[in-house]
């Protein structure tokens, strides 16, 4: 697959992946526990399946720059660009491998805040 | 004490948040496209935890709903009567307000818009001004 396609699919799972981050920064200040609807974050820019999630469980997903929270079955849309690094009952987590990770990593919005706080505290 | 409306008008925060991110990621996707003529399939806002309905509408109507704080968008005769009355109906989904009281303080507090926009602000108050950006100096919000 060439970088551009491995590129595109990254940007489109960091858009779906910045939208969760949206959901869970909205829960936590309504103070809303239990399981929270998050979007698929797969490749296909038409799916908008939920998953239930608890806001821990999406916290150990964001963990991870490169891992990406997806309903199982959709990893197809990823077309190879990384491989499921974890499976549980409604969900899997998927990791971007290759150029898709490094892409991924540059979009990840949290890993930038956390270089701005080592800054603050060097 | 929560009230079970409360609780259900936070949730409902959560769905409208939901709602408005899955509006974003359509409206990004399609920004040569009109409004009028993107379908968006949102999920009902009703509150009910087991609840996640999906509701086919016009990006465009769905931008009305969220004009006014107090209306969410729910699935038919997903209405609760006791804190909201049906203002506008499809054949796939009701708009609903929430009376005036203290119910209806939530859905204005959790507001996705209303939240967006503090959350704007915040940031640009954070931002340090222009000419201390361009002379490097530090600068303390």
């Amino acid at each position: 697959m060439d970088r551009l396609m491995e590129e595109r699919i990254a940007r489109n799972d960091a858009a779906f992946r910045s939208a969760n981050e949206n959901i869970a920064e909205a829960a936590a200040e309504i103070h809303v526990d239990g399981a929270l609807p998050f979007i698929c974050e797969c490749a296909n820019r038409e799916c908008n399946e939920i998953v239930m999630l608890t806001a821990s469980d999406y916290e150990s997903v964001r963990t991870d720059s490169r891992h990406f929270l997806i309903v199982p079955g959709h990893q197809s849309a990823e077309q190879n660009v990384g491989e499921v690094a974890e499976r549980h009952e409604n969900y899997i987590v998927y990791e971007k491998r290759g150029h898709a990770g490094d892409v991924a990593e540059q979009l990840d919005e949290r890993a930038h805040l956390v270089s701005v706080d080592d800054e603050a505290a060097a | 004490m929560h009230s079970r409306h409360d609780d259900e008008a936070r949730r409902r925060g959560v769905y409208r948040e939901l709602n408005d991110q899955l509006a974003k990621l359509d409206s990004t996707f399609n920004e040569s496209t009109p409004a009028a003529v993107v379908r968006v399939t949102l999920r009902c806002e009703c509150g009910n935890r087991a609840c996640v309905r999906a509701i086919p509408m016009m990006l465009s109507d769905y931008e009305r709903v969220r004009e006014e704080p107090r209306r969410s968008v729910i699935a038919p005769d997903h209405e609760d009567p006791e804190v909201e009355v049906v203002v506008a109906e499809d054949r796939f989904y009701a708009v609903v307000e929430t009376f005036a009281g203290h119910a209806s303080r939530i859905p204005v507090d959790t507001d996705p818009r209303r939240r967006a926009n503090l959350k704007q602000a915040k940031h640009s108050r954070a931002q340090p001004p222009l000419d201390a950006r361009s002379e490097g100096r530090k600068w303390i919000a």
